[in-house]
């Protein structure tokens, strides 16, 4: 078996050093055409956006992240009554506050002050 | 922005991709001409068609540029990867044939006063490409890879979907048809002088 691969090796080798001494070289034309074909599918466009949702962890965080926004934002606008008693409670009840006497106090010392 | 060094000659073909995938078109052309003459010559013998064959090397490139933003380091040998496209293309286009033409052959240079050892060439390239499209498809793509590309066993397996030892036996039994062939036109072609 081995003698035989032997002699078809040897039989067919000066047929492959022929034909490996024939491989073609790249024609300009199809260079031209292979090299449009880079340039138009240049990553280069998208890097800025690649960048920044690598550094965020990747698509599967940021759809974390926007999910979680869309619910804050929801629970802001139409709170539950659950969220509102726990509001009122932690700020406690709401507390007027008139500042005609600290206007008062301004005019007292401020333009004095200007007027000398 | 910084403009990035032009890369190494002697950067490796991953390296390339990568910095392609960065944007920086000298890589592309670097591994344009690294691939690009090996993939049309496999093309070439696969389909006996040169035509054919520059289109499905353009194809290949371009499937690479595609894929490049998405290569992991260490998945595969981007020539390995580009062979195997290209062998996918060239058996999509054998299937669609109807027959293979017997003028696809590409004919033999004319004569020329003072060229006899080219036209020997040429005439030993033509009867070695005529052998090998006589053989089935699967047996001339092991054989171009092995012995005309120079892959090893088990690259070709890779490319093309087999164990080795069936790239092996793809290969042993396609040089026998073609050294049955070949024989007869050995002394024609001036082989008994090497």
């Amino acid at each position: 078996m081995t003698d035989r691969h032997d002699r078809t090796d040897d039989l067919l080798d000066g047929w492959f050093q022929t034909a490996r001494a024939n491989t073609p070289g790249l024609p300009a034309e199809l260079t031209a055409r292979i090299a449009a074909d880079a340039a138009a599918h240049l990553p280069r466009q998208h890097a800025g956006l690649s960048a920044l949702i690598a550094a965020l962890g990747g698509w599967r965080p940021l759809a974390g992240m926007a999910a979680a926004g869309v619910a804050g934002m929801w629970i802001g606008a139409f709170p539950p009554d659950a969220v509102s008693d726990l509001t009122g409670a932690l700020l406690g009840e709401s507390v007027e506050v008139d500042f005609s006497d600290l206007y008062a106090l301004a005019d007292d010392t401020w333009f004095d002050g200007i007027e000398g | 922005m910084a403009q990035a060094s032009p890369p190494a000659d002697d950067a490796s073909d991953p390296a390339l991709l990568a910095r392609y995938a960065r944007g920086d078109l000298a890589a592309a052309r670097m591994l344009t001409a690294r691939l690009g003459p090996r993939i049309l010559g496999f093309a070439t013998r696969m389909l006996g068609d040169r035509a054919e064959a520059e289109d499905v090397t353009q194809e290949t490139m371009l499937r690479l540029w595609r894929v490049a933003p998405d290569w992991q380091a260490g998945q595969a040998q981007v020539s390995t990867w580009a062979f195997r496209v290209a062998a996918n293309l060239c058996t999509d286009r054998l299937r669609r044939r109807q027959s293979v033409a017997l003028d696809a052959v590409a004919e033999p240079p004319d004569d020329a006063p003072g060229a006899v050892a080219t036209l020997i060439a040429a005439d030993r390239d033509a009867a070695l490409q005529a052998a090998l499209a006589a053989l089935p498809d699967r047996q001339r793509q092991a054989v171009v890879l092995r012995h005309i590309e120079g892959l090893s066993n088990p690259e070709i397996a890779q490319i093309m979907d087999l164990g080795v030892e069936a790239v092996e036996s793809l290969t042993a039994r396609g040089k026998r048809a073609l050294a049955a062939t070949l024989a007869g036109r050995r002394d024609e072609l001036g082989y008994t002088d090497d």
